[in-house]
């Protein structure tokens, strides 16, 4: 019977191809927007979650300041974190290893070119080398890390060496930081990562030095020792930290927070903004709905007689309903599944593109869930907006219908 | 109650139609039997309440008073559902304006009055394909309606009409739409399917299609005026 229905659904789709085909770019259009947003937001995610555990869930960081996303380095906090809260967070309960970083934005010329871009100060102790070189972020392809005795030193973010110049920097060269001689000792790896791939890393010594900076550190990277569970350290740390600063709960000048907590609220912010531009999206898609239920009605007007005949041919009321309501949904699954081909294809291309210029956190994720889920959403939503000019089908007496030129 | 042998029966039906403000009485109380295996001409000039009578008889429309009964149950008070699943079963149409449905094929038409009653696919073309050739017309079982001429168009009706084997043909003037010559064969065609057991009810204005059925009932302004036999 179905299969019946289709083939008939499918001959007036065929018929009248024009008129089908207006009503379906309506579907498509919204469901293009919400499957390439959807995917993209989901692609993020999924990037920012790997980049999160590369650097390893195990991590806590320390900023100035309430919690933020601010960028690193960025001086909107009132009361700057310094080496003695360094050396409080050293001496926490449960913390193995910590580090403080020092980011400055910083003049960085090479061959008489001038660009801005972060400057990271990183110790350079054996512990702390180790620590830094583990991480999956800051491995380097060409050239080496950090030696203690490293004084003017550079280890550049891949876009740095290679996406600021005109040319592409290579170890030994020299390059000058807020007016200070520098040499190229490494080339970062590129990770896919706006910060890191940006970022310039000199010791943290030198940092201090040129940025005339004695004891501020911007963030404090700390490192569970195992056994202990991160939040908890977390928790004793914010302790520790209130009374060396002598602040009380609840009005903490610092943030603490763990890479799980990162990846959770950066998530939820990701997850709304997603959500909220998919919800814009939709609105696209009503209007196509909107749209079918307008073909639907002029449908029934044309197919009247249609009706009327298939009436006096045994269909019941519910045959007639049944029939409209596949050709509604029809339209609806047409233009879903266009629309998630489409969706894709954008969502791909804007991978691609920003790849092109570095950015391999906007990811397209593709996920057979996701167009299971469109296609039957694409079908209901047909479906549904066939519903009142299917009633309306149905329940036409057969002599009007047939009566009807 | 109707008598032995009367397959359908009108008992003082009565049909008001509103158009707009004016109320139009098509049927002023009809009474009427149609027997097995008769052939019935329904004639009167137009707006008689031919066509209306006719509806009434194939339970296509139902009467604003009095009842129909249908081998003896009145089926007046019947929903539309079940009302179609009677003309499915029991009646066929065949209209003056052939009433094909335009996106489908010759042999998809056919098929179609056995979908509503959910007969398997292989089943609905076998039969249809054997109507087809009755009707001399399996050669133009894959064409549109718009392909055909109007006597093939009128021979694919008259196939989907016997497609569920009703026992009752309904044909409104058949051959309105057709030349003479054309006209004469589905009569003929109409005459056999009557030799063949078919109870036939056909309107016409035509005296001398009226002449070759078996009994004439002549209609004028909503009301019977003369049997003939």
């Amino acid at each position: 019977m179905i299969r019946d229905y289709l083939r008939i659904s499918f001959f007036n789709f065929k018929n009248r191809k024009l008129r089908a085909f207006l009503t379906v770019v309506g579907i498509l259009i919204g469901m293009t927007a919400i499957i390439s947003l959807i995917s993209l937001g989901q692609g993020m995610k999924d990037a920012i979650n790997s980049e999160f555990e590369s650097v390893g869930i195990d991590r806590i960081i320390i900023s100035a300041g309430g919690a933020s996303f601010g960028p690193m380095g960025s001086s909107l906090a009132v009361k700057q974190l310094t080496e003695d809260d360094l050396d409080v967070v050293k001496k926490s309960k449960g913390v193995e290893k910590a580090e403080g970083i020092l980011f400055k934005t910083a003049k960085i010329e090479f061959n008489g070119k001038v660009v801005y871009a972060q400057v990271g100060g990183t110790p350079t102790d054996a512990d702390s080398r180790k620590e830094i070189e583990n991480v999956g972020l800051f491995k380097v392809e060409d050239g080496r890390q950090f030696k203690e005795s490293d004084k003017y030193a550079a280890i550049l973010g891949y876009s740095v060496a290679h996406d600021m110049f005109k040319k592409d920097l290579k170890t030994g060269e020299k390059i000058l930081i807020n007016d200070a001689e520098f040499k190229i000792v490494g080339l970062q790896r590129k990770v896919g990562s706006i910060i890191h791939d940006n970022l310039v890393r000199i010791p943290l010594s030198t940092a201090r030095e040129i940025f005339n900076e004695k004891t501020e550190v911007s963030s404090i990277f700390a490192r569970t020792n195992p056994g202990f569970v991160p939040s908890d350290v977390a928790e004793n740390i914010k302790s520790d930290l209130r009374k060396h600063r002598n602040v009380k709960e609840g009005e903490e000048d610092f943030s603490v927070q763990t890479s799980q907590q990162l990846i959770s609220s950066l998530n939820t912010i990701l997850t709304l903004v997603q959500v909220v531009i998919t919800g814009i999206a939709a609105i696209s898609l009503f209007v196509g709905g909107v749209g079918i239920m307008n073909t639907m009605y002029t449908a029934v007007t044309e197919r009247r007689k249609d009706i009327g005949i298939m009436k006096s041919i045994g269909a019941k009321n519910s045959h007639i309903l049944i029939l409209f309501l596949i050709e509604s949904g029809m339209i609806g699954i047409v233009g879903g599944a266009l629309g998630i081909i489409l969706g894709f294809g954008i969502s791909f291309l804007v991978q691609l593109i920003a790849e092109a210029y570095g950015i391999v956190t906007l990811k397209a994720s593709f996920s057979l869930f996701l167009i299971g889920g469109a296609l039957i959403f694409s079908f209901l939503m047909g479906t549904i907006s066939g519903v009142t000019p299917a009633i309306q089908a149905s329940k036409l007496q057969p002599v009007e219908a047939l009566r009807k030129k | 109650m109707a008598k032995k042998g009367a397959i359908i029966e009108l008992r003082d039906v009565w049909k008001t139609y509103q158009m707009g403000a004016t109320t139009v009485q098509a049927l002023r109380g009809i009474s009427l039997q149609i027997f097995e295996d008769e052939f019935v001409a329904v004639q009167g000039p137009s707006g008689s309440g031919k066509s209306t009578s006719v509806n009434m008889i194939g339970c296509l429309d139902l009467p604003t008073k009095g009842s129909i009964f249908l081998d003896g149950k009145d089926i007046s008070k019947l929903s539309e559902s079940e009302l179609a699943q009677i003309r499915g079963r029991r009646i066929g149409f065949v209209f003056q304006q052939f009433n094909l449905i335009p996106t489908l094929s010759a042999i998809e038409n056919v098929m179609l009055p056995m979908t509503f009653q959910g007969v398997p696919f292989e089943k609905r073309r076998e039969r249809a394909e054997n109507l087809l050739k009755l009707v001399d017309m399996d050669d133009r079982a894959n064409h549109r309606p718009s392909e055909l001429s109007g006597g093939e168009q009128q021979r694919i009706a008259i196939a989907r009409a016997l497609v569920n084997d009703p026992e009752v043909v309904l044909a409104d003037e058949p051959t309105g739409n057709l030349d003479s010559k054309t006209g004469a064969m589905i009569m003929d065609f109409l005459k056999k399917l009557n030799k063949e057991g078919k109870t036939i009810v056909m309107v016409t204005h035509d005296n001398n299609l009226a002449r070759k059925a078996e009994r004439v009932i002549f209609l004028k302004d909503g009301e019977i005026v003369k049997h003939l036999s």
